[in-house]
C-alpha cells in the first residue's frame, strides 16, 4: 500500500476525472461549465500538494517510479501552465459558442499522461504516458468538427504520430532483446558493462545503436525536430487557438524531459553516437524553421516555424552535453514555453469580425485601437527575438555561451547568424501593429486582464533572470 | 531449434512492408490504419521472441499493453476518419490538400 504514497497526484486527477466524466450527464446544458470549475480547482489543489512535496526530506525512490525534486519540479510547472491554459480554453470556447466539458477532461487526461511518462524509470510505462499524451492530441485536434482544416490535420497528426509511436516501440524491443531488462537504471548498467568502442562492431553494438536511432527518431517527431517536422505547421493551423496553445507548450517540455532522461541514464554510454546524430537535428531544424517562417501570412504557421527554429536550439544545447548544455537547453525550454503559452494567448484574445485571429496583416493598426495590447505582443516578440532586457535573451545567451565552451565557435556562430534571420519575421508582426493602417474589425475580447498580469510577470522575470536560473540549476542537480 | 535471427528478420520485414504500406499508398486511408496495424502487430512479434529467447515475463506482459493501446488508437484513428468524411465527403489521400504553406 505504501507504494500508492508515489502515485497520489496522479490518482487524485483520474479520480476527479472519472468523477467529473460522470457527473456532466447529469448537468443541464446552461450548468456544464461546472465540469470546468471542478477540474480547474483539482488542479489548484495537486498544484498545492507537489509544492509542499518539494519540502519534504528522505523521500525514498521507488525503482519503477520517479519522484525525485527535478521531475516534481516539473510537474508544478506543468500544472501551473495548465490553469493558464484552462482560463484561456475556456474564455474562446465560451466567446465563440462552442464549450463542452470534454474538451477540458481531454486536456486532462494529456496532463495526466505527461506526469506519467515523466515519472517512468521503467520502458513500459514511458510507453503508456506517451500514448496518454498522443491520445488525447489526437482527439482534441479534431474537437472542431464542423471545419475542414481541423480534421485533416487531426487525421494527418494521427497517421503520423502512430507511426511514430510504432518506431518508439521497435527500439524499445530490440533494447529490451539486448540488455534484457525493461528498468533505465538496469538497461543503462548493462550498456556499460559491454564497454564498447568506435572500433567494435559486434552484433551487439549494432542493434543498439539502431535501437538508439529508432528511439530518437520518435522522439524528434514528438519534439518537432526538422526533418519530421511535417505535422507542426499543419496541426498549428488547423486547430483551434487554445489547442494550439496546449500543443506547442506542454508537450515540448515533456519530451524535452524525457530526452535528457534517456540521454542521461540509458543512453549515457553511447554518447558518441547521439550526439552527432542530435547535431544534425538541430542545424537542420533551425535552418528550416527561420528561413520558412519569413514567408509565411498565416500568424499561426509563422509560429509553428519559428517553434522548430526554437527546437533546433534546444537541441544545440543537448547537444553540448551534461555539464552545461542541459542546464542552458531547459531554461531555453522553460523560456520559450512561456513566451508561446503567452503569444497564444494574446492572440486567442483576440477577434476579427466574427472569428479568431489568422493572418498577420489583420493586426494592422492595433496599436491605435488597443495600445496595452499592442504593448504586451510588443514585449512578447521582443522576447521571441532576444533583445537584451528580456528573457529571451538570456535564453539564447546561455545556450551559445555553452556551445563556445564546449569548443564548438562555428556552430556559436551559425546559431547568432540564425537569430538575426529570426528577427526578420518576428519584427514583421511589431511593424504592422505599429506602422500599418488601422483594420477596423478588430477587436480584443473583454477577458484580457490575466494575460496583462502573465505578460508583465514575464518581463519581470526577464529583469531579475537569476531566480529562473537558480530553480533550473536546482532542478538539474536533482535530476 | 530455429535461431532468433530468423524470426527477427521475419519482424523486420513486416515492419519494412507496413512503413511501405504508408509512405507508398495514395489511395485510401484506410489501408494506411491496416498498415499501421501490421507495424505494431511486427513489434509485437519482437517482443515475444524477445521474452521466449530471454526467458522473461516482461516481455510478453508488454505485448498485452500493446494490443490494449492499439484497440483504443485505432478506435480514435476510425472516430478521426469518420468525422472527415462527414466535411469532405471523401477518404482519399489524394483529397487532403487543404493545408499548405
Amino acid at each position: 500500500m505504501s507504494y500508492l504514497f508515489y502515485f497520489l497526484p496522479e490518482i487524485f486527477i483520474l479520480s476527479v476525472l472519472s468523477f467529473v466524466i460522470v457527473l456532466d450527464l447529469f448537468l443541464k446544458e446552461s450548468k456544464k461549465n461546472i465540469s470546468y470549475y471542478i477540474l480547474q480547482i483539482s488542479l489548484i489543489i495537486v498544484f498545492l500538494y507537489l509544492f509542499s512535496l518539494l519540502f519534504q526530506k528522505n523521500i525514498s525512490n521507488y525503482e519503477l517510479y520517479d519522484i525525485s525534486n527535478f521531475t516534481n519540479l516539473f510537474k508544478i510547472f506543468t500544472v501551473l501552465l495548465s490553469i493558464i491554459i484552462f482560463y484561456y480554453s475556456y474564455s474562446y470556447l465560451q466567446r465563440f459558442k462552442i464549450y463542452k466539458s470534454e474538451y477540458f477532461i481531454i486536456l486532462i487526461f494529456g496532463l495526466l499522461g505527461m506526469m506519467i511518462m515523466v515519472s517512468a524509470n521503467h520502458l513500459l510505462i514511458l510507453y503508456l504516458g506517451i500514448e496518454l499524451l498522443s491520445l488525447s492530441l489526437y482527439t482534441i485536434i479534431a474537437y472542431n468538427r464542423t471545419s475542414v482544416r481541423s480534421s485533416e490535420a487531426a487525421v494527418k497528426y494521427y497517421i503520423l504520430g502512430a507511426m511514430s509511436s510504432g518506431f518508439l516501440l521497435f527500439g524499445i524491443s530490440l533494447l529490451y532483446g539486448i540488455t534484457g531488462s525493461l528498468l533505465y537504471d538496469e538497461i543503462s548498467s548493462v550498456i556499460e558493462s559491454m564497454n564498447f568502442n568506435n572500433q567494435d562492431f559486434s552484433t551487439h553494438s549494432i542493434g543498439l545503436i539502431f535501437s538508439l536511432i529508432f528511439i530518437l527518431i520518435s522522439i524528434a517527431f514528438k519534439f518537432g525536430a526538422a526533418p519530421f517536422h511535417m505535422w507542426i505547421p499543419d496541426v498549428y493551423e488547423g486547430s483551434l487557438t487554445p489547442t494550439t496553445l496546449m500543443i506547442s507548450t506542454l508537450p515540448k517540455v515533456a519530451i524535452f524531459v524525457i530526452l535528457i532522461k534517456l540521454t542521461s541514464s540509458i543512453f549515457a554510454s553511447l554518447e558518441i553516437y547521439w550526439s552527432e546524430m542530435i547535431l544534425i537535428l538541430a542545424v537542420i531544424s533551425v535552418l528550416i524553421g527561420n528561413i520558412i517562417a519569413i514567408s509565411q501570412t498565416n500568424i499561426k504557421r509563422m509560429l509553428a516555424y519559428s517553434t522548430i527554429a526554437n527546437v533546433g536550439f534546444i537541441l544545440l544545447g543537448i547537444y553540448t552535453g551534461p555539464e552545461n548544455g542541459y542546464e542552458a537547453a531547459l531554461f531555453y525550454t522553460i523560456t520559450y514555453t512561456l513566451f508561446t503559452a503567452a503569444v497564444f494567448g494574446l492572440i486567442s484574445e483576440i477577434n476579427i469580425g466574427d472569428s479568431s485571429l489568422e493572418k498577420i496583416d489583420d493586426l494592422g493598426g492595433l496599436n491605435q485601437k488597443f495600445p496595452l495590447m499592442a504593448v504586451m505582443i510588443l514585449i512578447v516578440m521582443l522576447s521571441m527575438i532576444g533583445i537584451p532586457p528580456m528573457l529571451g535573451f538570456y535564453a539564447k545567451f546561455y545556450v551559445i555561451q555553452s556551445l563556445v565552451l564546449s569548443g564548438s565557435t562555428v556552430l556559436a556562430i551559425f546559431a547568432v547568424i540564425m537569430t538575426v534571420i529570426g528577427s526578420f519575421y518576428y519584427l514583421r508582426v511589431i511593424k504592422v501593429i505599429y506602422f500599418d493602417d488601422e483594420n477596423t474589425s478588430i477587436s480584443p475580447s473583454l477577458y484580457h486582464l490575466i494575460s496583462y498580469v502573465f505578460v508583465l510577470t514575464l518581463f519581470l522575470l526577464g529583469i531579475f533572470p537569476n531566480l529562473l536560473s537558480t530553480i533550473i540549476s536546482f532542478a538539474i542537480g536533482n535530476l | 531449434m530455429i535461431p532468433v535471427s530468423y524470426y527477427l528478420f521475419i519482424s523486420s520485414l513486416l515492419f519494412s512492408i507496413s512503413l511501405a504500406g504508408i509512405f507508398l499508398n495514395r489511395k485510401n486511408i484506410l489501408i494506411m490504419l491496416m498498415s499501421l496495424e501490421l507495424m505494431f502487430l511486427s513489434i509485437n512479434f519482437n517482443f515475444i521472441i524477445f521474452g521466449n529467447y530471454l526467458n522473461d515475463i516482461a516481455g510478453q506482459i508488454f505485448v498485452f499493453f500493446i494490443l490494449t493501446v492499439i484497440a483504443a488508437e485505432s478506435a480514435i484513428g476510425l472516430a478521426i476518419i469518420i468525422v472527415l468524411y462527414r466535411v469532405r465527403n471523401s477518404i482519399n489521400v489524394d483529397d487532403i490538400g487543404g493545408l499548405k504553406g
